[in-house]
């Protein structure tokens, strides 16, 4: 369980970075 | 056992002079701020947005994801991770997701600092203002388990009394938010970001030298967690509030909308540019990242080196004296400290901002005909003023009556609060027909059923009580919605849409 708590840590942060990228980052 | 414990009351002691005494420092130069309503409220414009962005982490992690989720972690196993999971990263998304829309509309508006000032202006009801400040009051609960956080670190770690330890809780929390204002708290909740984000690090560090196995130091600990009991290390468990994929998927919900909670969406409010709001949420993702994931850890750790602690909520207390050295012990203990007044002076804030501005100010040219506007803007502030002591004396009247679990008493009282006020908070930026008779019939049908379900134990599992209290008011402000919405209610969203 802790290593797949760690996996799911990873896809949200590229989830997140992905959002964020869409959104609010400068063009 | 590492500590020395006169050295360390001492330590720690010195070490929290110096801290608020750098506090007072900062108060002081913000003190040019805070005599205006806004001011007060929220500091806005005079503080970098990534400074922001650790101050909105530091704010979301209070001594629920630093005392109390570890002891649910100590007392479930890892099936409570599923919770610190959803505080990164479902809170982070939902961030993303509202912090544009809710920051557009706030600025649409002029100058509003609070939360009910925004849904009275969205739905032009001075009614729905003075009821969602009314319902903020339950977050009086939510400092009682900061209080009683406090008190669990000061029984454990110095060995005050229970009672004498939420007493003195109340009284530095007090001098804390009286010493600073809101101009201290962004910057302060900044700087305590990163002294949270360190003692979470040294937290997991530490598990090399106290739970050993060198690189396969989680494999270590999983398998001495399976020894003690099977379902330890389960998805599910069994045993707890994490029991069943729809209850872990309600979590995620829970978590989804507490970016909502009305202190932390006063954070958003403060920035003063579109373009800072990229640095501001990308800021705010990494510091939350580091100090809601990994400090529930220690919690599993705990239970594995000292499995026989009278409370569960003392797990992560415990862990750091008996495995650090005195010094960094202090460090780390004043660093749980922080976590906890960076969320209780946010918490008192926007609970006395209520009633000074949303209550009190709302309310009173209604009794006094003929007050003039600066008059008004003084007393609101006087009101909320004196509404901090009175909230600190309530809350440790409620205090005194320890709670079983710290976390599910927090829990509590921000989802009463949540399931009243998702449905108009998002209705509202997305559909048209939202009018405030719906608001207000969602506010008082969400929180209502809420309460019942948990106190009656109509639905056992809170966070299920609390997805289908949600359910119950989103459905009921539609129905209203559809039915009251005229001609003349679509033309008044679209011109203030314009």
């Amino acid at each position: 369980m802790i290593l797949t708590y760690f996996l799911l840590i990873a896809f949200f942060w590229l989830s997140g970075l992905a959002i964020w990228a869409k959104f609010y980052k400068k063009s | 056992m590492l500590v020395d414990s006169s050295f360390l009351q001492w330590t720690i002691i010195s070490i929290l002079i110096i801290y608020f005494g750098y506090i007072f420092w900062i108060g002081k130069r913000g003190k040019v701020h805070s005599q205006s309503m806004v001011g007060f409220a929220t500091a806005r414009g005079k503080v970098s947005p990534l400074l922001v962005g650790a101050s909105f982490a530091a704010t979301y992690s209070s001594a629920n994801l630093f005392i109390g989720v570890p002891g649910l972690a100590y007392e479930y196993g890892t099936s409570v991770l599923w919770y610190t999971l959803g505080c990164f990263g479902v809170s982070w998304v939902g961030l993303l997701i509202f912090a544009k829309m809710f920051w557009r509309y706030g600025k649409k508006f002029g100058k509003i600092s609070t939360v009910p000032e925004w849904l009275g202006r969205r739905y032009n009801s001075k009614a729905l203002q003075v009821l969602v400040s009314l319902l903020i009051l339950f977050n009086v609960y939510y400092i009682v388990g900061q209080n009683v956080g406090l008190a669990t670190i000061f029984e454990t770690v110095i060995g005050i009394p229970y009672f004498w330890g939420t007493i003195i809780g109340v009284t530095i929390t007090i001098v804390y938010i009286g010493l600073g204002g809101a101009f201290a708290q962004m910057i302060t909740d900044g700087v305590q970001g990163v002294l949270m984000a360190i003692t979470s690090i040294l937290i997991v560090v530490s598990f090399f030298w106290t739970i050993g196995g060198g690189f396969n130091v989680f494999g270590e600990l999983t398998d001495r967690l399976a020894a003690i009991d099977p379902d330890l290390i389960s998805f599910i468990g069994e045993n707890g509030p994490y029991n069943s994929v729809m209850a872990i998927l309600a979590v995620q919900f829970l978590l989804f909308s507490f970016i909502l909670m009305p202190h932390l969406l006063n954070k958003i409010l403060s920035i003063e540019k579109e373009e800072d709001l990229a640095p501001f949420t990308l800021s705010a993702g990494a510091v939350l990242f580091v100090i809601s994931t990994l400090m529930v850890l220690g919690g599993l750790a705990a239970r594995v080196l000292y499995p026989n602690l009278s409370s569960p909520d003392a797990a992560i207390p415990t862990y750091v004296i008996e495995s650090f050295p005195t010094i960094i012990a202090a460090f780390m203990i004043v660093g749980i400290i922080s976590a906890i007044l960076s969320s209780t002076d946010a918490l008192y804030l926007g609970v006395t901002t209520s009633i000074g501005n949303d209550f009190f100010r709302v309310l009173a040219p209604l009794f006094k005909k003929g007050i003039s506007p600066e008059q008004l803007e003084q007393q609101a502030v006087k009101v909320a003023k004196g509404a901090l002591v009175v909230v600190g004396l309530w809350s440790l009247y409620i205090s005194f009556d320890r709670p079983d679990s710290l976390s599910i008493m927090i829990q509590f009282s921000f989802s009463a609060i949540l399931s009243g006020i998702l449905a108009p908070i998002s209705l509202g930026y997305f559909w048209k027909k939202a009018t405030n008779y719906g608001a207000i019939a969602a506010v008082i049908t969400g929180s209502a059923l809420y309460v019942v379900f948990t106190q009656f134990n109509v639905i056992e599992n809170i966070y299920l009580a609390m997805f289908f209290a949600s359910l119950a008011s989103f459905a009921v402000m539609i129905v209203i919605g559809l039915f009251t919405a005229n001609e003349k209610h679509s033309e008044l969203v679209l011109k203030k849409a314009n």
